[in-house]
């Protein structure tokens, strides 16, 4: 058996397990639960830590779970377990944005800033890169959405670009098309982002 | 010229894809063998800069613990409240059987139909066996009642084991 038979046989089994634990969390069943909790958590840690600031990763984290707990019963089954998850998860990222929309710029660089010079003799190059992160975090929450999403699943999952062209039903050459215009307008963002920061 | 674009993009597309590969390989990151000022360097930092934000860590055992406790007391007030359910309903579900929603793999899809044809066998049986018997000369065959009612047997403990072997394998 070839290794993509494997994979694909692998893929189904992990979807069919998946369905397996929400129709038993469904029934009120919590282990079943705390099972697709366990499972997707390093995965939705990813997608949060990769766009949220440090000092709210966990509460995020934690909301994406209470949304999904809540919203177990109007799952449909129309997209993958994962797909849905992954929907709920960017919404959780959006509502964190919306709630701190006022305050994000200003906060972000700010806070972390200040908490970076609390530390004594701060690393320069912890710090450079730590800027350097809020920026491209704040870059990338600006994004459409189709191009931020190309970009976390390549990054914050490290989905290979075949996996992605499976995921989303594209040919491979129209996800590495979508990919590099995802990153071109992010080259932009960053650049206005930068001369936000200058002034 | 629009044909010379699409293929100049085309080109720019493969060696991003194959820069981030690399890239996320962790195979030599910093190096790139596109000219300094061209698109596609500056395209590569881009690449660069994201690779940099990946986080590192996974979630620690003590934030996984600690959303986990959260979670199972938004569990109970979410669940904990709910009506308990009917012993059948709870016993067919624990079976395999469940309403056919568009959520349903084609394994369970196939077994939800092999239990509800077992169970309907039976049923139809044990409703049709006392009248046949009694309506013998109306439907006996060849085989005669006795072979009828053999047969139906035979039907009935073909479902049976079928019932149970399902019940098995979900155990």
């Amino acid at each position: 058996m070839n290794q993509n038979k494997i994979e694909r046989r692998l893929a189904q089994a992990n979807e069919e397990h998946d369905e397996e634990l929400l129709r038993l969390a469904n029934l009120g069943n919590q282990e079943a639960f705390t099972d697709l909790y366990e499972r997707y958590l390093p995965k939705v840690y990813k997608r949060v830590a990769f766009l949220i600031p440090n000092v709210d990763i966990e509460d995020v984290v934690q909301e994406v779970f209470i949304a999904m707990m809540r919203s177990l019963k109007t799952f449909r089954g129309d997209c993958k377990f994962s797909t849905w998850l992954r929907v709920i998860t960017n919404r959780q990222i959006a509502n964190y944005y919306r709630k701190n929309k006022k305050s994000m710029q200003d906060r972000d660089i700010e806070s972390d800033k200040s908490w970076l010079q609390r530390k004594p003799n701060p690393d320069h190059s912890t710090q450079e890169r730590q800027e350097k992160k809020i920026l491209v975090q704040q870059s990338l929450s600006k994004l459409p959405q189709h191009y931020r999403e190309i970009i976390l699943l390549r990054f914050a999952e490290g989905l290979k670009f075949k996996e992605i062209a499976e995921l989303q039903e594209k040919s491979l050459d129209a996800v590495k098309s979508q990919f590099r215009r995802a990153i071109e307008t992010l080259r932009k963002e960053l650049g206005a982002q930068d001369a936000r920061e200058q002034r | 010229m629009p044909e010379n674009k699409d293929s100049d993009n085309s080109i720019l597309d493969n060696q991003l894809a194959g820069y981030t590969d690399l890239v996320m390989k962790g195979r030599a990151p910093e190096m790139s063998s596109a000219p300094e000022g061209s698109l596609m360097r500056d395209l590569q930092n881009v690449v660069l800069d994201i690779y940099h934000v990946v986080p590192e860590k996974e979630p620690t055992g003590e934030m996984t613990e600690r959303i986990k406790g959260t979670l199972l007391k938004e569990w109970e007030k979410e669940f904990g409240k709910r009506p308990p359910e009917i012993r059948l309903v709870k016993w067919l579900t624990k079976i395999g059987f469940s309403r056919p929603s568009a959520w349903q793999s084609t394994a369970r899809r196939k077994q939800t139909l092999a239990i509800s044809a077992a169970v309907a066998a039976i049923v139809i049986i044990a409703i049709l066996a006392p009248f046949i018997s009694s309506q013998g000369s109306l439907t006996a065959t060849a085989i005669g009642d006795k072979g009828l009612i053999g047969v139906l047997l035979i039907i009935l403990a073909a479902g049976s084991a079928t019932l149970w072997w399902l019940f098995r394998r979900k155990k």
